[in-house]
């Protein structure tokens, strides 16, 4: 009986060694590169390209990438204001850019709020949001049809945080394209 | 189960008032909301506020969805309304219980609905894409007062369910929204930020000036009209340090009073005998529903069992 717990220990610190061995196998040193490490290893190189991409696949690339932008960047709100402040003037500006180069692009502007205030109440904020957000893009002639609104107050905000910076992504504009 | 309740002057020596009940034991909890209602009025004269139910926006199954849902007070009994899947929001019911006004987002825009519960019939109020959302019912039921945004500018309307008929009653650029029905049937209550920060104003269904009514603090929003008087409680920010509570004013702007605070008060409710609110508070993206006598005293927390959602109107159990 007595012997018992000595026994254990002894386990326990055999244990313990096989532990701390097993943990320094595994730490080798970081491979001397500034590459970040990679999941899988690298495939062989891709055969060598046709003698450049098409003009058609270019401009399709530079579309792909032009509509990510579009959608990706907000416009943004102070608290319980609907006024555009110069950032969100700037980034309405690219839309009018991108919304004039291509024609036959339809986007829906929805109008969010961050999880203070009322809800009631932020579901018309938000909508106002959507609005002036739209008047901008109709003043600077692009046709108001192609614009439709839509508020979804504070249902659904983009970052789910309850701190300040939370708060600011989510008083938005937000662009998302519904036809081209 | 049959259950003998009593309520006793130990004083006096004497019965004050007894009840049997008997049923099932799955309804133990509404024999005891009814008995603490019978000792309510007993002991006040008044309708107590124990055996009423609450609707609200609950969360729904899919992401970012809601159903309508009717609930007894306390979180328990969910009986679930409108769960078609999609995004439906403040849900307001008829006087007698039968026609609920409600905002769906299924057509692509935030519409207002009305369902008869009856009958299961349901009508489409608004189409396109403003913003319609119920507000309150007149007592007697013959109007539904609500905002409805046309042309990217909120307004006031009451729509009249016998001739079907929509009437205009702010004419404003700012916003106006979340209209709350006096007892009188004549008057209501609503925010506008035609000042240019959200206040509380009252107009009529003659669609008469509107009266401003409050004057302390920058935003001061989701007015409540007492059903039995003067007062109306709202959502404000308090200017000096941006702490939001809930309120009351009288309807001729005197008497404000802050009845508690602490984090995200939203839609301040009134139980129907008029004493008691409701509200949902919410901090740290936690919501609780909590209830206080119309003064601000006795502040407590509901039962936690309910679905967290955002109650929107507080009424008279209708039907069993």
């Amino acid at each position: 009986m007595a012997m018992r717990p000595v026994l254990s220990s002894i386990t326990l610190v055999a244990l313990l060694l096989t532990a701390l061995f097993a943990g320094c196998a595994k730490e080798e040193p970081p491979p001397p590169t500034a590459e970040p490490p990679r999941a899988a290893p690298q495939p062989p190189p891709p055969p060598p390209p046709p003698p450049g991409p098409s003009p058609e696949a270019l401009r399709q690339q530079r579309f792909q990438q032009a509509v990510q932008d579009f959608q990706n960047q907000d416009v943004y709100f102070d608290f319980d204001k609907y006024d555009l402040r110069p950032d969100a003037r700037a980034t309405l500006d690219k839309k009018v850019a991108f919304l004039n180069e291509n024609g036959s692009v339809r986007s829906q502007i929805e109008g969010h709020c961050d999880e203070r205030g009322t809800s009631a109440y932020n579901l018309v904020l938000g909508e106002r949001r959507a609005n002036v957000a739209k008047q901008y893009l109709t003043t600077a002639g692009v046709n108001a049809a192609r614009l439709p609104t839509i508020s979804y107050g504070k249902e659904r905000p983009i970052d789910p945080g309850h701190d300040e910076a939370a708060w600011a992504r989510n008083r938005r504009a937000h662009f998302m394209i519904t036809g081209q | 189960m049959s259950l003998q309740l009593a309520l006793h002057d130990v004083a006096q020596q004497r019965l004050r008032v007894g009840n049997n009940f008997s049923g099932p034991k799955i309804r133990h909890r509404e024999m005891a909301h009814r008995f603490s209602d019978v000792v309510y009025r007993e002991l006040t004269g008044e309708a107590g506020p124990f055996d009423t139910q609450v609707l609200c926006a609950s969360p729904g199954k899919s992401k970012g969805s809601k159903d309508i849902v009717l609930m007894d007070y306390d979180g328990y009994g969910v009986r679930p309304l409108v769960a078609d899947g999609g995004l439906n929001l403040s849900p307001i019911l008829s006087p007698n219980g039968t026609l609920l006004a409600y905002t769906s987002y299924r057509a692509g825009n935030p519409n207002l609905y009305l369902r008869n519960l009856l009958t299961g019939a349901e009508e489409r109020l608004t189409s396109g894409a403003g913003l319609a959302m119920a507000g309150s019912w007149s007592p007697e039921g013959r109007y539904l007062a609500l905002n409805h945004t046309i042309d990217g500018n909120s307004e006031i309307f009451v729509y009249e369910t016998k001739s079907k008929q929509m009437k205009r009653i702010t004419d404003h650029w700012g916003i106006d929204a979340t209209p709350s029905f006096a007892p009188d049937g004549k008057r209501m209550a609503f925010v506008s930020d035609r000042s240019g920060s959200p206040q509380l104003y009252v107009t009529d269904i003659q669609a008469s000036a509107p009266v401003r009514l409050t004057y302390e603090g920058r935003y001061n929003t989701a007015p409540a009209w007492s059903p039995r008087g003067e007062a109306i409680v709202f959502v404000g920010r308090a200017d000096e340090d941006r702490s939001m509570g809930v309120y009351t004013i009288r309807a001729d702007g005197g008497s404000q009073n802050r009845l508690g605070g602490g984090g995200n008060p939203d839609a301040p409710i009134w139980a129907p005998n008029g004493r008691f609110v409701m509200y949902t508070s919410t901090q740290g993206g936690s919501s609780q529903r909590r209830m206080m006598r119309e003064d601000g005293q006795a502040n407590h927390l509901l039962s936690a069992s309910g679905p967290a959602c955002l109650t929107s109107q507080w009424v008279a159990r209708t039907a069993r």
